[in-house]
């Protein structure tokens, strides 16, 4: 089977004032659909940027970025945006969700979108928010939700497009502690059952006990890629 | 003129700096710049109708109250003129607004700038 993800030997400079900064060295990856991939690295390794390049956000230097067969660095930006539109989902660090739409609004605006507000989709987003035990808050705006459950909504409206890939930059990063794994474990739970292809960027080692590979960054390389089960354990509880 | 000018374009650009995060993380997701654009200017002048509106309104029942010893007359054509050239300016001033948001990068919306 093909990859959801592939991408091949990606490098992004940025240049400030004269001086060159390689922010992602040669990076290739690949996540199949249905695998949860953390990207893990000190700050400045270029977690958020690699994640940005995935996301057709910003345009490597060189490389290649496929994403359900289609290579995002050879489209324009207008294709660029239909395509986020239509095959990602995304779970930002904060300020996700309009603050004047309701939750069950904020994840049906995934589905406006792209067009597909029917009866059977909207069945789906409130069922994917009851699943993340929002089913009494459907119509609650986002100020009057918790930051777990802000994200939560986040996660129903980064899914409920039915997307090739996920993407999630420091999900957890204003939670605390028992909030961070219910997040994380319930948004790992739905990868898994949809077959999703799943990224998250974090700083917090202890989320990537949920995931099924760990790649980690150090000044824009890979410097070392887990995906047996047992290490991943081992370096979720601290080595 | 100008200072209504000035006055409503300053007031939605203060509108409009408070929603360029959102609208980064609009166009991150997959909205386009058109549906931005077009959303920002159906929102103006939307709201200007509304402002001009209870303008005329409260200008009107004013009128009603004005002991007949002040010399002000409202004739329709002065109304009307006033109206319809409030009606212009608002989203004039807007264009600024418009402009701003257009050019909004989704990448802001992951913390990043190009
Ligand atoms: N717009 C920019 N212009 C110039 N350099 C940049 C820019 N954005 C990021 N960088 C640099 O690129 C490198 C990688 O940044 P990036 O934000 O991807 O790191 P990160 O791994 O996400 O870090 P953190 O964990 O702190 O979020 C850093 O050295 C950073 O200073
Ligand atoms: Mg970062």
């Amino acid at each position: 089977m093909k990859p959801a993800i592939e991408i091949r030997d990606v490098t992004k400079i940025y240049e400030l004032a004269g001086s060159k900064i390689k922010a992602v060295d040669g990076v290739s990856l690949t996540v199949q659909a249905g695998e949860f991939t953390a990207l893990v690295g000190p700050s400045g390794s270029g977690k958020t940027t690699m994640l940005a390049i995935l996301a057709g956000l910003l345009r490597p230097n060189s490389g290649q970025v496929i994403i359900d067969q289609q290579d995002l660095t050879l489209m324009t930006e207008a294709k660029r945006t239909s395509f986020r539109c239509r095959y990602l989902g995304f779970i930002f660090q904060a300020s996700n969700l309009v603050p004047y739409l309701t939750a069950l609004e904020n994840v049906e605006l995934m589905l406006k979108l792209n067009s597909k507000t029917n009866q059977a989709n909207h069945e789906r987003a409130k069922n994917l928010l009851i699943r993340l035990g929002l089913g009494e808050r459907l119509h609650n705006l986002p100020g009057q939700l918790s930051g777990g459950q802000q994200q939560r909504v986040a996660i129903a409206r980064a899914l409920v497009h039915e997307p090739t890939v996920v993407l999630a930059d420091e999900p957890t990063a204003s939670l605390d502690t028992e909030r961070a794994h219910q997040v994380v474990e319930t948004f790992a739970a739905l990868i898994h059952e949809q077959g999703r292809a799943g990224i998250m960027v974090t700083h917090d080692l202890r989320m990537c006990q949920y995931v099924d590979q760990i790649i980690q960054m150090t000044d824009g390389k890979i410097t070392r890629l887990i995906n047996n089960r047992a290490e991943i354990t081992a370096l979720a509880k601290g080595k | 003129m100008l200072i209504g000018l000035l006055v409503i374009g300053g007031y939605f650009h203060v509108q409009t700096l408070q929603k360029v995060v959102q609208v980064g993380m609009l166009k991150a997701i997959g909205t386009s710049t058109s549906t931005v654009v077009i959303s920002t200017i159906f929102q103006i002048v939307l709201i200007n109708i509304c402002g001009v509106a209870l303008g005329a309104l409260g200008t009107f029942i004013l009128t009603l109250f004005f002991p007949v010893t002040i010399p002000l007359k409202f004739e329709g054509y002065t109304v009307m003129g006033a109206v319809v050239s409030l009606l212009a300016i608002g989203p004039l001033g807007g264009v600024v607004s418009v402009r701003t948001l257009a050019v909004v990068e989704p990448l802001t919306a992951l913390g990043l700038s190009s």
